[in-house]
């Protein structure tokens, strides 16, 4: 298999393509959440974790949107090789775009985690990354390599925030990212990565219903 | 003294001109959200440029703040906010 294609089976478009749409319709909220305090309140972290919620909602919208066009190719078109290539293209160009934009995402995310106002750390998260990844033989290994490191800070963070503060939102931000981070570490030491790519969709799907629980827990008095 | 977040002391400000139905003298606000003068100035100029608040003056030329309806509408959606930014830890 081409080590650009993401290893999704094929019998898992469909359920994949809507996965994707639910986790950026998530995301989606939390960004418009964030902005939305941003502009009553003008704090910098807001603003910068509505922009990192944003990209990673963009990245899943572009991911589900590509599933919709591969599985239209899968099933109508009835010349095999055609079909293969088209597969492949809008494959890898979903691929390419899916982890541009959740590195950005994740990037943003972690900087608001550190609390540090100068934007020099925010440049260096962002550009380290997304060169390593685009320099590198292996996309896919080093970019769930990176976005495991990333994620593994995050989670870190959180988990301590909760341990000091012992909120129950936090709690379940906390597993959210956990989850998330699970899902794609998992992946690094994954034989068989049709089936660890099910199975990371599954820990990533239980990761946005802990987001979804805080979303509810917070929205409701 | 726990550090007020920037959404707590907002909220102060804004509480502090309700509490007084609606409009407030400078002094009265200054009292109840204890702050210097100089972050007080800058607080009060970001709520009037959010149009949560309006200065105002009286026939005897007495400064006044008025809330508005957005500064009514942060109130009601306070306990949202910071329940968000906590869960989430965005508080400078």
């Amino acid at each position: 298999m081409d080590l650009l294609l993401f290893p999704t089976p094929e019998w898992f478009y469909r359920y994949d393509m809507v996965l994707e749409f639910a986790f950026a319709i998530v995301t989606l909220f939390v960004a418009y959440f964030a902005f939305s305090i941003y502009r009553k309140t003008a704090q910098r972290f807001v603003l910068f974790f509505g922009i990192g919620f944003s990209t990673i909602s963009l990245s899943y919208f572009i991911k589900s949107f590509f599933n919709v066009q591969i599985m239209y190719w899968l099933e109508m078109e009835t010349n095999y090789l055609i079909a293969m290539i088209t597969i492949q293209e809008l494959n890898s160009f979903s691929f390419f775009a899916h982890i541009f934009l959740f590195t950005i995402g994740l990037a943003f995310l972690l900087f608001t985690t550190f609390k540090e106002t100068r934007l020099r750390l925010l440049w260096f998260l962002l550009l380290v990354p997304l060169s390593v990844i685009f320099a590198s033989v292996n996309y896919m290994y080093i970019f769930y390599l990176i976005s495991s490191i990333y994620l593994f800070f995050i989670s870190y963070h959180y988990i301590s925030v909760y341990f000091i503060k012992k909120n129950p939102g936090q709690l379940l931000v906390a597993l959210a990212f956990l989850f998330l981070f699970l899902g794609h570490f998992h992946f690094l030491i994954a034989v068989n990565h049709e089936t660890f790519y099910v199975f990371g969709k599954i820990l990533e799907f239980l990761a946005y219903c802990f987001i979804v629980g805080n979303f509810y827990k917070v929205y409701t008095k | 003294m726990k550090k007020r977040e920037r959404t707590e002391i907002i909220y102060d400000i804004l509480k502090a001109i309700q509490g007084k139905g609606g409009s407030a003298k400078p002094t009265h606000i200054l009292y109840k959200s204890n702050l210097s003068t100089q972050m007080f100035n800058d607080y009060l100029d970001f709520l009037i440029s959010k149009g949560f608040i309006k200065k105002t003056q009286d026939e005897k030329n007495n400064k006044f703040y008025m809330i508005l309806d957005k500064g009514y509408k942060f109130i009601e959606d306070y306990h949202f906010i910071k329940k968000f930014m906590d869960s989430y830890d965005l508080n400078e």
